[in-house]
């Protein structure tokens, strides 16, 4: 095991050896057995003793970080004899990942979930807000109160925290300086699962090499060096890989990290981001080119090539025609690309010319590839653009995402047994939207308050009505009326303060809500954000928790790292 | 975001510029067939009176995309056709080498062919009207022809000296109240690779979309454009 957690680069893993006795030296010695099969009887309670048990000798990046052992510590104080007799017994376990859904934006998409059906709003639920277990997450990064999807996304996958900006590498590392990526590397559950012989997958609306996918396979300096084009000289000439073609090199680059190990690389990966994967040539632009020069990739490399050369039994698609005629129960890898950059906001999918699946569809799409796998799948699926509409100050779009994610975890449900099937859905930071006002029940979300016993918008001080929803701060006001793609507010420079809206359409999909302080982006926010369980291990997510401890979560769920470790 | 939106938020239609005493010499009679660059003398005068503003606009052009470089700015927009009409518009910061761009869901709006006429030729083809042709001429028989036309959109009053074989402004004023812009040729090139080398130069640039400019703050460039600075 030493040599495995060495080989991975484990230097922040943790190992729940919840089976363990505190007193079995083994536990904590990675040299020693690690793993014992669940019992098949109940077994006592174990005195308190670490559920996660650290290698000094392999985890020194961790051991001292205060986060990592109270993480640690709270997980095995919750629950500590269901904690030992359901180890292990989840099968399948999908993580979602709302990028940027902070608690008002679920609560906001929850309502306007209910007004699109015609109801009051308030009362409704999204698919994952009826879990029977959910808690808080607390997000900062090693180096920042405010987060950013790199190290929030590494927390989650990796079980450690790190720094903003920078891709399955601990804190040791220095964003953007290639030559202190080596022996920071953290091991991924993805990587894990491969390892195990788990079917694994990724989706995102973003491009799969955007931060959030790309923290579950690669390791990265800078979280931009997106392909070798983003990349400077130093850290080519470094021997630094950029991530897509990390992506498409995980079954070599595994291989040769941890002996021993045999993997298939990941078997579907859905989401945008071609431009990444093709070379700065329009020979190879593909019908879908949105710039007269649809690739990048200034080294030549064609990687959707090498990737279907790599796996010849695998189905590339570029559209939603394609992926429409993927036989899902028969295949066993599958790579979708269907966009140049990100996918469409789901409210603006539809101006696809190309046409794109939803992510409901695409989750689908990918349980069905990977329930072909009888050891069991790991999922990733990322709604990468509710973070872009927060961005441009669109609530419109990041509810009408929020929506589309719930729909997602539906379908997710719906394919999976719970019994067997560990859904985990969070978000990896929140964003400066609120809530607020006194609008009485049932006000249009997106509308103008209007206060209980009320048939007119309240008036401010200043004479003039206002939102119920607000940024604190980003491009503020826009009125761009049935508009649906957010970014298009860029075209404007920052507007802060009040505009009388007594004639504007607040609910248009076009309006932005005013801010005020004036940016060139709206920002992330710092608070907690909502983790929501169902299935096997899901009785973990409670109280307040550190990020990194979802790593946990999923590794108790299913044994994982012991199976990893049996693998090789 | 149409390009007519960007044109209007990035600077073309700057508030008064003095009208160019600018006789239709002989540019005109040095003019190749395919013009694919050409430099402008951009000058407007507010009423006010305060002094007369000038700047330099280099207009590169191929047939799926157009670039108009402001050396007194340091900044380049780009704009690209794709093959089904859709337009792709870029932003380069040329001191710092860096770049941001916009990728547009609506791949071809109804109103893109007039769009592009404004990137490409800067005037929309719509306004070469019969009604508002006022003279056509012709130098010498080695000269280009020289159409004159003047219309007015949303009260603002142009005068348009126009190069139809090049698809060419020789010279545009536009008068709103007492303020005037005017774009005046200087020269052209008819080097094909203009294009292609003025985008070899800003290949090594750091490009981000608009939409991840929100993640970009450990660049200090991004962040100021975060943070407002040099917002379109």
């Amino acid at each position: 095991m030493k040599t495995f957690a060495k080989a991975v680069g484990m230097s922040a893993l943790v190992v729940i050896a919840a089976a363990c006795d505190s007193n079995n030296n083994n536990n904590s010695d990675f040299g020693g057995a690690l793993v014992v099969d669940p019992p098949t009887e109940p077994a006592p309670v174990p005195a308190p003793a670490p559920v996660t048990m650290l290698s000094a000798a392999d985890l020194q990046t961790n051991v001292s970080s205060s986060w990592f052992v109270d993480a640690a510590d709270r997980l095995e104080a919750r629950d500590p004899a269901r904690l030992l007799a359901e180890r292990g017994s989840a099968r399948n376990v999908i993580l979602f990942v709302g990028d940027g859904m902070g608690v008002s934006t679920v609560t906001a998409a929850r309502i306007f979930a209910g007004q699109m059906a015609g109801e009051s709003g308030e009362e409704g639920y999204l698919s994952f807000g009826e879990f029977p277990y959910a808690g808080l997450v607390k997000t900062y990064n090693v180096d920042a109160q405010t987060p950013d999807s790199a190290g929030t996304m590494t927390a989650m996958i990796s079980g450690l925290k790190t720094d903003v900006g920078v891709i399955g590498v601990d804190a040791d590392i220095e964003r953007g300086d290639c030559s202190t990526v080596a022996g920071n590397e953290v091991a991924t559950y993805l990587e894990l699962a491969e390892i195990a012989g788990l079917a694994t997958g990724i989706i995102s609306t973003a491009r799969v090499t955007h931060a959030t996918p790309a923290a579950t396979y690669a390791k990265s300096a800078d979280r931009n060096w997106e392909d070798v084009s983003d990349m400077p000289s130093a850290a080519v000439n470094g021997g630094c890989e950029d991530i897509a073609s990390q992506l498409v090199n995980l079954e070599a680059n595994l291989e040769a990290r941890v002996p021993g190990a045999d993997v298939d690389g990941i078997d579907v990966v859905l989401g945008g981001g071609r431009r990444h994967f093709l070379p700065k040539d329009p020979a190879f632009n593909t019908a879908d080119a949105v710039s007269s020069v649809e690739g990048d990739r200034t080294d030549g490399r064609d990687l959707t090539a090498e990737w279907q050369q790599q796996y010849p039994q695998g189905v590339y698609v570029i559209d939603r025609a394609g992926f429409e005629s993927v036989d899902t129960s028969s295949i066993s890898k599958l790579l979708g690309l269907f966009n140049e950059s990100h996918m469409q906001y789901e409210a603006d999918r539809e101006n696809d010319i190309a046409g794109e699946p939803s992510l409901s569809e695409m989750t689908a799409a990918a349980i069905d590839v990977l329930d072909n796998n009888d050891q069991g799948f790991f999922l990733m699926v990322e709604s990468g653009r509710i973070d872009h509409a927060h961005h441009a100050g669109n609530a419109h779009g990041a509810l009408v995402d929020t929506v589309e994610l719930s729909r997602a975890v539906a379908a997710a449900m719906a394919a999976t047994d719970p019994q067997e099937t560990l859904i985990l859905v969070t978000a990896d930071h929140g964003h400066v939207m609120t809530l607020g006002g006194y609008p009485k029940r049932g006000n249009p979300i997106l509308g103008k308050v209007v206060v209980t016993g009320a048939t007119g918008p309240a008036l401010a001080a200043d004479g003039m009505p206002y939102t119920t929803l607000a940024y604190t701060n980003g491009l503020g006001f826009r009125d761009m009326g049935d508009e649906t793609d957010a970014d298009a507010a860029y075209s404007l420079p920052p507007f802060s303060g009040r505009v009388d809206l007594s004639s504007i359409d607040t609910e248009a999909s076009g309006y932005h809500q005013e801010t005020l302080v004036p940016l060139g982006s709206e920002t992330h926010s710092g608070e907690d954000v909502g983790l929501y369980a169902n299935g096997p291990g899901a009785h973990l997510v409670s109280g307040t928790s550190e990020q990194s401890v979802i790593f946990h979560i999923m590794d108790y769920a299913t044994d994982l790292l012991a199976r990893a470790d049996a693998a090789i | 975001m149409t390009i007519r939106t960007v044109l209007a938020c990035w600077g073309l239609l700057l508030a008064g510029l003095p009208t160019l005493v600018f006789a239709l010499e002989d540019i005109s009679c040095h003019m190749p067939d395919t013009v694919y660059g050409a430099t402008y003398e951009i000058s407007q005068q507010s009423a006010d009176e305060s002094p007369v503003v000038t700047e330099t606009l280099h207009l590169l052009r191929s047939e799926h995309r157009v670039l108009h470089v402001h050396p007194q700015a340091h900044t380049t927009d780009m704009w690209e056709r794709n093959s089904r009409g859709g337009v792709h518009y870029s932003r380069f910061f040329d001191e710092q080498q860096r770049g941001i761009e916009f990728y547009q869901a609506v791949a071809a709006e109804p109103s893109s062919e007039l769009e592009w006429d404004q990137v490409y030729q800067m005037v929309p083809s719509a306004v070469m009207s019969p009604a508002s042709r006022r003279a056509a001429q012709q130098q010498a028989p080695d000269c280009a022809a020289v159409e004159t036309y003047a219309y007015q959109v949303e009260g603002d009053e142009y005068t348009l000296d126009w190069l139809p074989a090049q698809r060419l402004v020789l010279r545009l004023t536009l008068a709103r109240g007492q303020s005037r812009m005017s774009w005046h040729l200087l020269n052209v090139s008819s080097e094909p690779e203009s294009v292609a080398r003025a985008m070899q130069d800003r290949a090594s640039y750091v490009v981000i979309d608009y939409a991840d400019l929100g993640d970009q703050e450990s660049d200090p460039f991004f962040r100021s454009l975060h943070h407002g600075a040099q917002h379109p």
